[in-house]
């Protein structure tokens, strides 16, 4: 019975996360609005947007910011990797939690930390004002612990013999690192370029907050201001934007995928085997040079910023200098429209982290024991698919699926952007489960059919209490994901269900800044406290 | 907590060493300290009169100073490189030039037969050739002492009985002087000129194969040779004579063990149907040519090999053509 139900709601997430990338690309070759339910097929529109300069500038700009994100986010990614997993330095370890935490922050976040940071009217103004290269490289920064997560990972399953024989026949700590430490991390590497890439397309808090006032375009912001670019009919043209957004994603996914079948077959090694944990004595310069990087990111790129979101929501800057204020926080308490809007953030959270813990445990299923195999390849394909859709895309494309279809009651509605959430995180969510799935032997489930039980009973006694650490944890890692998610509700929130990200978003607008820092404040301190407690629990990023 | 704990023993050239034990026995740490790849808390480790480490002088040489060749259990194949450039691998490191590098790395792959799969990459190996070429990529280096850290333990029960033979006439053939580690006894008698036995960190016995078989008076080795040992009260030291289970018997007691002590014999040392000690027959088991069968003797249960027939659960007599006393 409860084996039926997974397989269901598996299908029909697919199903739902396939209808989501049809619709956009539906509209986009449409010469009729959705809502005529009529389709006319007409590339009208493609061609005048895909000529248009303001779509070139975006495009190019998005290229920049995606190519300087990976490259900075990777190289960092690396170096900390190497640093806290590979080469003895004292310490650094325990600043692993600082290094992830800016994960678990959302970008639209990020981008007023850096500007009250280091931004022209900032605490420490270095820098005079934003272009796609400074924010290319800023966005870079924001996700060195994705590309770190994915590079740890590699370190750590490496059958660190690879090394040990590079060392005893007579190559150097360093010689070891470059000639075999890295190349044998290129599964990783590549898995971390590719996942850059695709989070550089889709990025779309920090242009908004950066970019935006500088006129600079990426092609999320830009399909996000044709609303009031063209006010009659925007959506054919946000269709068009979002379907050439997505049919980059989606290459890069399907890129990925390939990828990373090939460098399995090859980088797998025999029998191996790990005994404790591998660390390589490297020249005295060397340790400093990689603590130095490692205190500088964690204090540059990291306290620093999220410092300044919490120094400005106490001080308002009026008057000049530094003059505090709990103000913001009085408003905010005080207000019954931002009481409720912290109080949607949670539920909805809630909603979401246990919709999708039930749905990532049923592709998990579906995936390694799935009826039939062509079935369990739909739910794995299908569950990396959410990967491709920006969370700005995947609003508006949800925000059409409840519009025009019958699933109508779930427009604007906690429920429905729970369960938006819990499709777009399929790829992550999955992950996570799958891996402490594959861990539970076969066998197991076989001695208990055997001896009696049924399917249903297996999964309830056998593999649930086998997984309650790993759910409990994905369920806090999903809530906390909840909380930080900005991009999807700014289509599929609004008046009594606003939450507290597209809130700022739409503060933007109105010059809120304080409020801004204030909500950006509790959103900080929520997400490091959770972040603490699932590190506590025993959650790694790998 | 101390993985080894006084471990002193020389290797003399051109000799295969192996140090055997169980796992968790500290052997395999033995070995990464001799390599540099753990420091010992103290002690020294001197090599062709090079002292590599010292912990009173602060002397640590690293791995790749220390001119040994590795082959790990896992062979440890670089992926990214062909098996050519696995081979060549130390050899660049040791800035041998192209020409040579390339000559002695076709020589040796000549000599092991994997001159085929040079341009391959591990991933295209069978587990029997992963093994090849790891040996292949120590020994190109020619050095003065080759590690191998339970080299065969990857390779299937036919293939292992294969490589052993392999492996031996290989080392012999180029004089090669090796450590091994191995927590298989016989793959350590069949291989080596002299065996350490390990046991909770610390060398119980250093002997010949030969030696190592009749040591019968370590109860840690008795007991992976197969034998039975038993707990009895020496009442005479000097004669040997033990009370086993209410009857008196004389064993060898070569540490003059007084009090309570272990017997230790072998199955087919068990004669039924003689002497005075009496035994319940719990289990028959025919495993061709003779009988097993399964002892019950006072509170021990023991092995014994027979060609007498007896019935399961009668009771019998039985004696011991041959038995030695250890300290418990």
């Amino acid at each position: 019975m409860l084996e039926r139900i997974m397989l269901l709601a598996v299908l029909a997430a697919g199903f739902i996360a396939l209808v989501l990338i049809g619709i956009v690309y539906a509209q986009a070759v449409n010469a009729q609005p959705l809502y005529s339910y009529r389709f006319e097929l007409s590339l009208d529109t493609l061609v005048s947007i895909i000529k248009s300069a303001e779509f070139k500038s975006a495009l190019i700009n998005t290229l920049i910011v995606a190519l300087l994100q990976t490259i900075v986010g990777v190289l960092g990614g690396l170096i900390i990797a190497l640093a806290i997993h590979r080469v003895y330095v004292p310490y650094v370890g325990r600043l692993e939690p600082l290094v992830i935490a800016p994960f678990f922050i959302a970008p639209v976040i990020w981008g007023f930390a850096w500007n009250y940071a280091y931004g022209p009217s900032g605490y420490i103004p270095l820098l005079k004002g934003y272009d796609p290269f400074i924010v290319g490289v800023l966005c870079g920064l924001i996700h060195v612990p994705h590309a770190y997560a994915l590079i740890a990972s590699g370190l750590l399953s490496m059958d660190y013999s690879l090394e040990e024989v590079a060392r005893l026949h007579g190559a150097g700590p360093l010689k070891a690192i470059v000639k075999v430490t890295i190349p044998m991390l290129r599964p990783s590497i590549i898995l971390a370029t590719t996942l850059l890439l695709i989070l550089g397309f889709e990025q779309f808090g920090m242009p908004l907050v950066l970019l935006s006032p500088y006129g600079y375009d990426v092609l999320t912001t830009y399909m996000y201001g044709m609303p009031n670019r063209y006010p009659i009919d925007p959506y054919p043209k946000m269709a068009v934007v979002a379907s050439l957004l997505l049919t980059i994603t989606i290459s890069l996914v399907i890129l990925q995928r390939y990828l990373a079948l090939r460098e399995i077959r090859r980088f797998t090694t025999i029998g191996e085997r790990y005994r404790g944990y591998y660390r390589m004595d490297v020249p005295l310069y060397i340790k400093l040079a990689l603590t130095l990087i490692v205190l500088l990111y964690v204090i540059g790129a990291v306290l620093i910023p999220l410092g300044a979101v919490f120094l400005r929501s106490v001080n308002p800057l009026y008057g000049g200098g530094l003059y505090f204020t709990v103000d913001y926080y009085r408003i905010i308490v005080g207000s019954e429209s931002y009481r409720n809007v912290i109080t949607n953030t949670i539920f909805v959270a809630l909603i979401a982290a246990s919709l999708g813990s039930f749905l990532y445990l049923s592709y998990g299923w579906v995936i390694l024991k799935g009826p039939r195999r062509a079935i369990r390849i739909y739910a794995d394909i299908l569950s990396t698919l959410p990967r491709a859709l920006p969370g700005i895309v995947a609003g508006l494309a949800f925000l059409w699926l409840f519009l025009f279809t019958p699933l109508r009651p779930l427009m604007y509605t906690h429920l429905g952007l729970a369960l938006a959430y819990a499709i777009l995180w399929s790829t992550l969510g999955v992950r996570l489960i799958v891996s402490s799935l594959v861990q539970i032997s076969q066998e197991l489930e076989n001695v208990a059919r055997v001896h009696g039980a049924s399917l249903t009973r297996t999964i309830m006694h056998i593999y649930i209490p086998l997984l309650k650490k790993s759910i409990l944890i994905s369920w806090l890692y999903l809530f906390i994901l909840g909380i930080r998610e900005y991009s999807v509700p700014v289509y599929l929130a609004t008046g009594k269900t606003q939450v507290i990200g597209s809130t700022i978003v739409l503060l933007i607008g109105s010059g809120g800044l304080g409020i801004i820092a204030a909500l950006s404040s509790i959103t900080i301190a929520v997400s490091l406290v959770l972040t603490a407690i699932i590190f506590k629990i025993g959650w790694k990023p790998y | 907590m101390e993985a080894v704990t006084n471990a002193t023993f020389k290797v003399f050239k051109g000799e295969i060493f192996s140090i055997v034990g169980p796992s968790g026995s500290g052997k395999t740490t033995l070995l990464r300290c001799i390599g540099g790849l753990e420091t010992p808390d103290n002690g020294t480790i001197v090599f062709n009169d090079r002292t590599l480490f010292d912990s009173k002088s602060g002397i640590n040489i690293p791995p790749e100073a220390r001119g040994m060749g590795y082959v790990p259990q896992t062979w440890a194949l670089w992926p990214h490189m062909k098996v050519k450039d696995n081979i060549a691998f130390g050899l660049r490191m040791r800035r041998i030039p192209r020409e040579e590098a390339e000559r002695r790395v076709k020589e040796i792959a000549k000599s092991l037969r994997i001159e085929d799969l040079l341009e391959r990459y591990p991933w295209q190996l069978s587990g029997g050739q992963q093994q090849r070429v790891a040996v292949a990529r120590a020994l190109v280096l020619r050095p003065l002492l080759i590690l191998f850290d339970e080299p065969l333990s990857n390779l299937d029960a036919a293939l292992r009985e294969e490589a052993r033979v392999w492996l031996k006439n290989l080392l012999k053939e180029l004089n090669i002087t090796a450590l091994y580690v191995t927590h298989d006894i016989h793959e350590a008698l069949f291989l080596s000129d002299r065996i350490a036995f390990m046991y909770s960190g610390r060398i119980k016995v250093i002997d010949t194969p030969e030696g190592i078989y009749s040591r019968r008076d370590i109860p840690e080795l008795a007991q992976i040779f197969g034998y039975n040992i038993v707990r009895a009260n020496v009442l005479d030291h000097e004669k040997g004579l033990v009370e086993l289970h209410g009857s008196h018997l004389t064993c060898d007691n070569p540490h003059k063990v007084k009090g309570n002590a272990l017997v230790i014999f072998a199955p087919s040392e068990v004669k039924i149907g003689y002497g005075s000690i009496k035994a319940k027959v719990l289990r028959k088991s025919f495993v061709g040519g003779y009988l097993e069968y399964t002892l019950k003797l006072g509170d021990s249960i023991i092995r014994a090999i027979s060609e007498v027939t007896v019935k399961e659960g009668s009771e019998v007599f039985i004696d011991l053509s041959k038995c030695t006393i250890a300290p418990s």
